[in-house]
């Protein structure tokens, strides 16, 4: 049998990826000695949603831990790190004498330079896990389990790639294994046309005290908000970039859907996380607005929803101690302090201008 | 709800921000002395700052750079908000680059909490009781670096021998002595990794106590010397280069003490 290691056992780990890897023997590593025991102590169940209702896999023969030198590196066949791109930082370089192919699931192909930095391996790949899991379950399965978790049917891409073997795509036959250029592909089209939606409904949820994201959903000024959202990114990579636009077509298609399913329990905290991250210059928030200004497409639904976010500071958020001063600063001084966005530059102009014309949600 | 210190960061970055050229334009000239210049910049963050300490942090002592005939008690047990409005005033002047404010809360002899928000560069750091954030990358260059001097109007012989003996040392340490008008610009390059250390002879106590924490956090090597509003701040990512600037300065009558990450004001002062 096959060995896979799964470093982080937050949503996409141990919620999504024993789906994929069913004919794997699993370990886990995650740096919470309070999860790493409770899960240990009898398993765990992750639920899919599927069209007929939850699926449930039950995982209770894993191996998990929280100490590194538990675990015998060269006797994995392939290991996934998604550990959340800010705790990259905290991996130990131990993992570096991992014999097998590594892909990093962080949702950003620089993090695989940085762990191979961190590890001082080469052969680390990029991977996009294109599927929403909750970092819960519904109130019935934690009942049941603390530990629970809810995904829906996902698809993983994985960069094919020198280390990759014909033995281990065998092992993953519903893998879409990858060259660069298609991975790069995926990649754009899932941070833009599904990530910086994504996080918008969390941002609105958060505004309509929502607590799961598809609660968000039923709320018309924020789904109409969100369709203008897809419809300025699908504009966008449609002059800005190469993909074919079919495909561009049928992932935008899919999105809103996906975001209301009932079943899936993502908390509108786990979606809204780290906002500062997710304004970062080149990302989901940022990066997409400016392509559209660029590409001559006036992004007013992306900026209401980035001004969504500049309101998000959830109290347990990491990036809360900054995000609750945009009052303190105003918005010009934080988008030139906080974010490096220049307040005259035509962004930051947008920007300004729609967080003065913000209004309170109602109800 | 924001941290005190974030409240009176974000409040300074809205100062700052919004203020016009024209409130650069230099009010006084303190004691004559050139380079201790005021605008009307400072006068508006000193104000700003004050009224919130105050409200955020009911009997607190209050030590600006702006404010006559202040009794220095950075030992009280009344927590202690330190203030430079804008360390490089003279830049801001002459629209020059690098100044900043700064602010240090002290509180029984320890930094608790500080801010540094550069106006020119954009640049914010902010810490508070273990919590550390910035808003710029560190710079990552091996081999050697230059080194930062900066000092105060220096009053006797002593003081100037002590300059002079600095300014030797840095030099013959370093790939270079760098002045740019503002110390709080050299802590900053120091703490970015641009700088291999930073030297400041006599300078005023709020121009460097805000950067404890950060110089602590990065793993710099400090020695401080403190006489009422006035101190001697050694700086070196390198603690061999520390020890000789020490000895050279002790050499002419010129003692710091080093700190130790995490101890108190009072073994300095």
């Amino acid at each position: 049998m096959a060995h896979a290691l799964i470093v982080g056992a937050g949503a996409i780990g141990r919620g999504y990826l024993p789906w994929e890897l069913s004919s794997f023997a699993l370990t886990f590593l995650d740096s919470s000695d309070r999860l790493v025991s409770s899960l240990g102590a009898g398993g765990y169940s992750s639920f899919m949603a599927k069209s007929d209702g939850l699926e449930a896999l039950v995982v209770d023969r894993a191996v998990f831990t929280a100490d590194v030198s538990d675990l015998d590196l060269g006797g994995f066949d392939v290991a996934f790190v998604c550990v959340g791109p800010r705790n990259l930082s905290r991996l130990s370089p131990a993992l570096g004498r991992l014999t097998c192919p590594v892909f990093s699931l962080e949702n950003d192909s620089a993090t695989v330079d940085e762990l191979k930095r961190i590890l001082g391996k080469e052969d680390i790949y990029f991977g996009v896990p294109d599927v929403i899991t909750s970092s819960t379950a519904s109130p019935d399965s934690l009942i049941r389990d603390p530990n629970a978790l809810h995904t829906e049917q996902g698809v993983l891409y994985l960069e094919d790639g020198p280390a990759v073997s014909p033995s281990l795509k065998a092992a993953l036959p519903n893998v879409h294994w990858c060259d660069k250029a298609r991975m790069v592909r995926e990649w754009d089209a899932k941070l833009f046309i599904h990530n910086t939606p994504h996080c918008i409904a969390a941002f609105f949820g958060h505004l309509h005290g929502c607590t799961y994201v598809h609660e968000a959903l039923a709320i018309e000024s924020v789904e109409m908000c969100l369709d203008g959202v897809i419809d300025e990114v699908l504009q966008t990579l449609k002059i800005t970039t190469v993909h074919d636009h079919s495909f561009l077509e049928w992932y935008a298609a899919k999105e809103l859907s996906r975001f209301r399913n009932t079943l899936l329990y993502d908390p509108v905290s786990r979606v809204a996380r780290e906002p500062l991250r997710k304004m970062a210059p080149d990302g989901r928030l940022l990066g997409i607005l400016r392509m559209a200004l660029g590409a001559g497409i006036w992004p007013e639904s992306l900026a209401a929803g980035f001004v969504a976010g500049l309101q998000y500071s959830a109290p347990h958020d990491q990036d809360a101690r900054i995000m609750s001063c945009v009052e303190h600063s105003g918005v010009e001084a934080f988008l030139r302090f906080v974010l490096k966005v220049d307040p005259r530059s035509v962004e930051g102009q947008l920007i300004a201008r729609a967080y003065a014309s913000r209004r309170a949600p109602h109800g | 709800m924001a941290s005190i210190i974030n409240q009176i960061a974000f409040t300074v970055c809205r100062l700052l921000h919004d203020s016009p050229p024209d409130r650069a334009a230099i009010l006084d000239i303190k004691n004559g002395e050139p380079r201790d210049v005021v605008t009307e910049l400072d006068g508006s963050i000193h104000e700003a700052v004050g009224s919130l300490a105050s409200e955020l942090i009911p009997g607190a002592i209050f030590l600006s750079e702006e404010q006559e005939n202040q009794t220095l008690s950075l030992l009280s047990d009344r927590p202690v908000v330190v203030l430079d409005p804008i360390d490089g005033s003279q830049n801001l002047s002459l629209g020059l680059p690098f100044s900043s404010c700064l602010i240090a809360i002290i509180e029984r002899g320890e930094v608790t909490s500080s801010a540094v928000v550069s106006a020119d560069a954009s640049r914010l750091m902010l810490y508070d009781r273990g919590w550390l954030w910035s808003n710029f990358d560190r710079v990552e260059v091996d081999g050697a670096k230059p080194t930062y001097l900066a000092y105060g109007p220096l009053s006797n012989e002593a003081e100037r021998s002590a300059l002079r003996c600095a300014w030797e040392t840095c030099d013959s340490l370093s790939s270079g002595v760098y002045r740019w008008g503002s110390a709080a610009a050299g802590l900053q390059a120091l703490v970015n990794g641009q700088l291999q250390s930073f030297v400041g002879i006599r300078l005023r106590v709020w121009d460097f106590l805000a950067f404890l924490p950060f110089l602590n956090h990065e793993g710099v090597s400090v020695a401080l010397s403190i006489d009422r509003d006035r101190g001697s701040i050694i700086a070196c990512r390198d603690a061999a280069e520390l020890g000789a600037h020490l000895d050279a300065l002790a050499a002419v009558g010129e003692r710091l003490t080093r700190l130790e990450p995490g101890a108190s004001l009072s073994e300095v002062l």
